[in-house]
């Protein structure tokens, strides 16, 4: 038995006990299988390393972890007994043959570039290059999203001209709990919604016939007018000749059995159930416009729907119907609705609140009234409004901005203790238990959402220093980074958690804990030199100016267009655009910019 | 003395008497359940019932191997005795897909889709569940695809609060109010029309029957832009276009009285203590299947990492108001306080679980009973309270004795085997010929409890 052997039964044994022995029964290792060409890949084997869980116990380079790799170990082993050795019984955690083939390859070159002194392999947890692009686009494009439900509520309300939004109670939850994403497809009971949705609105037309349509119901050019152009608006494109041949023969056909008042019910239900007006395609397909035409109706709906989460404005259309859209003419339509406090309000809160977690306060925070956590989300909605758009305002203003205000706009009075939106009440309420703070919570948001950092996801059976009198939470967090296994992680994030320990759960400002004098201090690791800072004021406004952030901002952004997970990364040409948010004016310059790209959005 | 009032238009007996049944367990007996409206007899497996609840389960008092390996009930399912010949027990499974982290998350996502989870932990699993495939094929004449029940489950969607996917990273939101639920199952769909007063100006009937296929007019126009769709991008209004048509298939069935319009309807009141309204919330998801208005229907008690506070059972008193989910990581698991609680926990989730099973067996199909034709699945997405894992897991498979192709009264101890072999067994059983499940290699074929 070499050397190496023994040091990995050591860690058999122990991986058994840190992942919790599956109820004292034995290992049941099954023999290798699929053996392949150990044609290894150092950088997968990296991600491999962490995915499995291997840093836990091993550590995240040679002589590290509880259960250290020795050198004289893999020096003696060769490739091929290590990927057999990985195969047979690594990792514990998932199981036998749980990293087998291409897995066992992978890992095995990654632990062997350690004492080879492979220049592609680093510590796979320390901060990656977070400004890295792709020379192609590396995530899908969709070429159909579907209308979300606050888009869905705002079409209807300017389709129909409804003094406020319908009633969307009926509707299954379908937000899902980070980001932007939302339920892929409909289940039953939403489109039964969209079905008796239709049916309440379509009974108000009926109700109020003649000024709903402008028509009295035995005019029937008039009516059906009003219908064709609430299809071509509700489908943000000219209707193909079969598609009105298609509608007006439902509209005869039941008027002739009813009247046109049903006929035009009928009519209206179909448009609001048709996929055409529930989703947003890349081409108008089945609709009487091809080639650069579309391209107007396209651009216009698509500039829509990013900026107001709504169809194409009277002006809008009037350009698109006109063919008047170039690039000139967008830009100004783009720069009139970011002037719109409505679209301001709804890009606040649609994509930089949802980036910045402060939409909504969670359910386990029920602890606090109910008006108390509405006041916080109202306020934190103000200060992005005030901080985001307009003149001399931006990305910059947004993390840093001093509160300021009175009770007339909601914004928290200015306590000299705060700047930028990360220190208003919601985010720390959000990032807050009911009996302490989050500081854990807090510096992996800093750093996976603020700054787009890949941080590792572990939650096992990890015991952390409990509460304990005259032990503050820095005190606690050094404590458990004493373990080099737990530091291995924790330094990624806890220092930018406890720079906001000067906010307690309630958003309040605090100077103490557990009698001590906080001190929020720590090092902020970015590329090769850490930046140290005092607190939380300090490492924001640090932050603000960094091209990290920017990138980050463009990454949410496209998240938001696209309804995908934030992108690892962008292609280069889409990061060029960081440049857009640097200084005054930043978010919606990058709005713009990114519209008027040709191919920028291209499918939404 | 007080006239007590029928509390539902549709069934003239009191909220009293009613809940005096429902407690009992006598729902089922109060209305005439041996009315059976299956699409065709015969012993083929009809049905599907999964049944999750969170936290593992306490293994000294579950199921354990009996004599000649029949099933052994633990005091804590002692309530399942009665099935015992229903009953394949598994036990030492692993489920590789859902790996040893985050085990919530993983646990609830995989648990039914067999899905690997990808760099969002928290996102709703990206794969259909096993119980809306199993849908396709048992689904053809019922007004609902499935019903999908929650006892006091969340309202925010993530991956460890949903285990029904229609579609990838499509959770279907469980009912959780006895009254919506009554609602849906017995209200019947609305052709639009008939909503909105318009009705009134004409022949409601002779457009009620052309409005039953609503999109059928631009038919030709979605299917140009559906040809036109690649790969998740189709998926995704396919299975918008499907729950159209179930819709319509519904009002369809309705207005053609082809479903039993007779099928007795359940009445429901308001405010129950917790356990009553589990067992309401069960009751009425065994009328869904006992009325043939579906065939596959799920159960689901809060969300994976239980935020319940089980206040209804005495084990909680040692605990205060911490949730279940906050004990097992912070409160000792060896001593007497765990050991009278978790046993409890267990003790109310099989009871549920033997109250479908009552219900299902209770009524008369073909030459046995409902439960012959169905499989129910008890499942929890960890092994057990102490250990927050997925290897050496156990689940109960129920029903479908001489169906099923597998013996039951059964404990199986599978040493190992992958988890998804146990899909595999199940959806074989409903026609699927599969050798696999989900993906990241969570299933080698099916499962050796399973067998013939």
């Amino acid at each position: 038995m070499n050397l190496f052997y023994k040091a990995s039964l050591f860690s058999v044994i122990f991986l058994g006990a840190c992942m919790g022995s599956q109820d004292g029964e034995p290992n049941t290792a099954s023999p290798s299988v699929q053996k392949v060409d150990f044609g290894g890949d150092i950088e997968r084997g990296q991600k491999l390393w962490i995915e499995k869980s291997c840093h836990v116990c091993h550590g995240t380079s040679i002589k590290q972890g509880t259960s250290p790799i020795d050198p004289v170990n893999l020096k003696d082993t060769n490739i091929e007994k290590l990927v057999d050795y990985i195969s047979d019984t690594m990792p514990k955690a998932y199981g036998p043959e749980s990293c087998i083939g291409q897995c066992a390859n992978d890992t095995a070159q990654f632990m062997m570039s350690w004492v080879n002194g492979n220049a592609g392999s680093k510590d796979p947890l320390e901060v990656g290059d977070t400004l890295a692009c792709a020379e192609q686009e590396t995530f899908r494009r969709p070429s159909l999203i579907r209308l979300s439900p606050m888009e869905y509520a705002l079409s209807l309300r300017d389709l129909l001209g409804l003094k406020s939004l319908p009633d969307m109670s009926e509707f299954p939850k379908e937000e899902l709990a980070d980001g932007f994403l939302y339920a892929k497809s409909v289940v039953t009971a939403q489109s039964e919604a969209y079905r008796n949705t239709a049916s309440a609105v379509a009974a108000d037309i009926v109700e109020n016939f003649e000024a709903k349509t402008g028509c009295t119901d035995n005019d029937t050019t008039c009516v059906k007018n009003y219908y064709l152009d609430l299809a071509e608006r509700a489908f943000r494109a000219p209707l193909s000749d079969a598609l009105q041949q298609n509608l007006n023969q439902i509209f005869t056909d039941v008027s002739t059995e009813n009247n046109a008042k049903v006929g035009t019910v009928a009519i209206v239900e179909i448009i609001l159930q048709s996929p055409f007006f529930l989703y947003r395609s890349a081409e108008p397909i089945g609709m009487g416009v091809s080639g650069n035409a579309a391209d107007q109706f396209i651009n216009a709906s698509r500039l829509s729907y990013l900026v107001s989460g709504s169809i194409p404005d009277d002006k809008l259309w009037a350009d698109a119907k006109a063919g008047n859209l170039d690039k000139n003419a967008l830009a100004q339509h783009a720069n009139r609705l970011l002037n719109i406090e409505s679209n301001q309000t709804y890009l606040s809160r649609e994509f930089l609140a949802r980036w910045l977690k402060v939409k909504n306060v969670p359910a386990a925070r029920n602890d606090l009234p109910l008006d108390t956590r509405k006041k916080y989300i109202n306020d934190a909605l103000t200060f992005i409004k005030l901080t985001s758009w307009g003149a001399n305002n931006g990305l910059e203003k947004l993390i840093t901005k001093a509160s300021q205000g009175d009770s007339t706009n909601g914004v928290l009075v200015d306590d000299n203790e705060r700047i930028g939106i990360l220190t208003q009440p919601a985010w720390m309420v959000n990032y807050g238990f009911a009996d302490r703070t989050r500081p854990i919570g807090r510096g992996v948001f800093f750093a996976e959402n603020l700054l787009c950092r890949e941080v590792p996801q572990f939650n096992g059976d990890v015991e952390f220093p409990k509460p304990q009198k005259g032990l503050s939470v820095r005190d606690r967090l050094e404590i458990h980074r004493e373990d080099p296994v737990c530091a291995s992680c924790h330094a990624l994030f806890d220092p930018m958690g406890v720079a906001f320990e000067k906010y307690d759960q309630f958003g309040d400002t605090r100077e103490r804990d557990e009698g001590k004098l906080i001190d929020a201090s720590g090092d902020f690791m970015t590329g090769t030199d850490p930046y140290s800072f005092n607190d939380a004021r300090d490492l924001l406004n640090f932050v603000a100016d960094t091209e990290e952030l920017r990138y980050c901002a463009m990454k949410n952004w496209m998240a938001y267009a696209y309804r995908i997970e934030v992108p690892k990364e962008l292609s280069c040409e889409q990061k060029a655009l960081i440049s857009s948010l640097e200084g005054s004016e930043g978010i919606e310059k990058m709005i713009v910019e990114t519209i008027l790209k040709n191919d920028f959005f291209r499918g939404i | 003395m007080k006239k007590h009032q029928p509390f539902s238009k549709d069934l003239p007996i009191s909220r009293r008497v009613f809940n005096k049944l429902s407690t009992a367990g006598l729902l089922t007996l109060a209305f005439p359940i041996n009315r059976v409206y299956s699409q065709q007899d015969g012993n083929k497996l009809k049905r599907f019932v999964p049944i999750m609840v969170p936290g593992g389960f306490w293994q000294e008092t579950w199921m354990k191997a009996g004599p000649n390996g029949t099933v052994a009930f633990g005091e804590a399912v002692k309530s399942l005795e009665p099935f015992a010949d229903q009953i394949v027990a598994i036990s030492g499974f692993n489920n590789t897909v859902a790996a040893n982290t985050r085990h919530h998350f993983r646990g609830m996502s995989t648990m039914l889709t067999g899905a690997k989870v990808g760099g969002d932990v928290k996102a709703p699993a990206n794969g259909r569940s096993m119980d809306q495939m199993i849908s396709d094929k048992v689904s053809s004449n019922v007004q609902f695809a499935s019903i999908e029940t929650g006892f006091r489950t969340m309202d925010y969607v993530d991956s460890k609060t949903r285990f029904i996917y229609s579609a990838p990273k499509t959770p279907k939101e469980p009912i959780k109010s006895a009254e919506n639920l009554y609602k849906k199952l017995f209200s019947g769909a609305k052709p639009t029309l008939a909503n909105n007063g318009a009705a009134k100006s004409g022949d409601e009937a002779k457009f009620r029957a052309k409005n039953l296929r609503v999109l059928d007019g631009i038919r030709d126009q979605i299917n140009m832009m559906n040809k036109e769709l690649v790969g998740q991008d189709k998926q995704q209004l396919d299975f918008h276009l499907d729950t159209i048509r179930e819709i319509e298939k519904r009002i369809e069935l309705q207005v053609n009285n082809s479903v039993p319009g007779a099928c007795e309807k359940p009445a429901i009141g308001e405010n129950y203590a917790a356990i009553e309204e589990a067992n309401i919330l069960m009751d009425l998801t065994a009328q869904s299947l006992i009325c043939g208005l579906t065939n596959v229907a799920s159960y689901q008690i809060n969300m994976a990492s239980a935020r319940l506070v089980y206040d209804f059972l005495p084990g909680q008193k040692a605990y205060g108001t911490k949730h279940h989910h906050g004990i097992t990581h912070s409160e000792p698991m060896g001593d007497a306080n765990a050991k009278t609680f978790f046993p409890q926990v267990d003790d109310f989730h099989s009871t549920l679980v033997a109250r479908m099973a009552k219900a299902l067996s209770d009524t008369p199909e073909g030459n046995g009973s409902m439960l012959d034709n169905t499989i129910m699945m008890w499942m929890t997405p960890i092994t057990t309270p102490k250990n927050h894992s997925h290897t050496n897991m156990r689940w109960m498979v129920m029903g479908g004795k001489g169906s099923a192709p597998w013996q039951t009264n059964r404990y199986v101890e599978v040493k190992g085997e992958k988890c998804f072999n146990i899909h595999v067994s199940v959806m074989r059983a409903f026609g699927f010929n599969i050798n696999s499940f989900g993906d990241g290699g969570g299933s080698t074929g099916p499962s050796s409890a399973l067998i013939t």
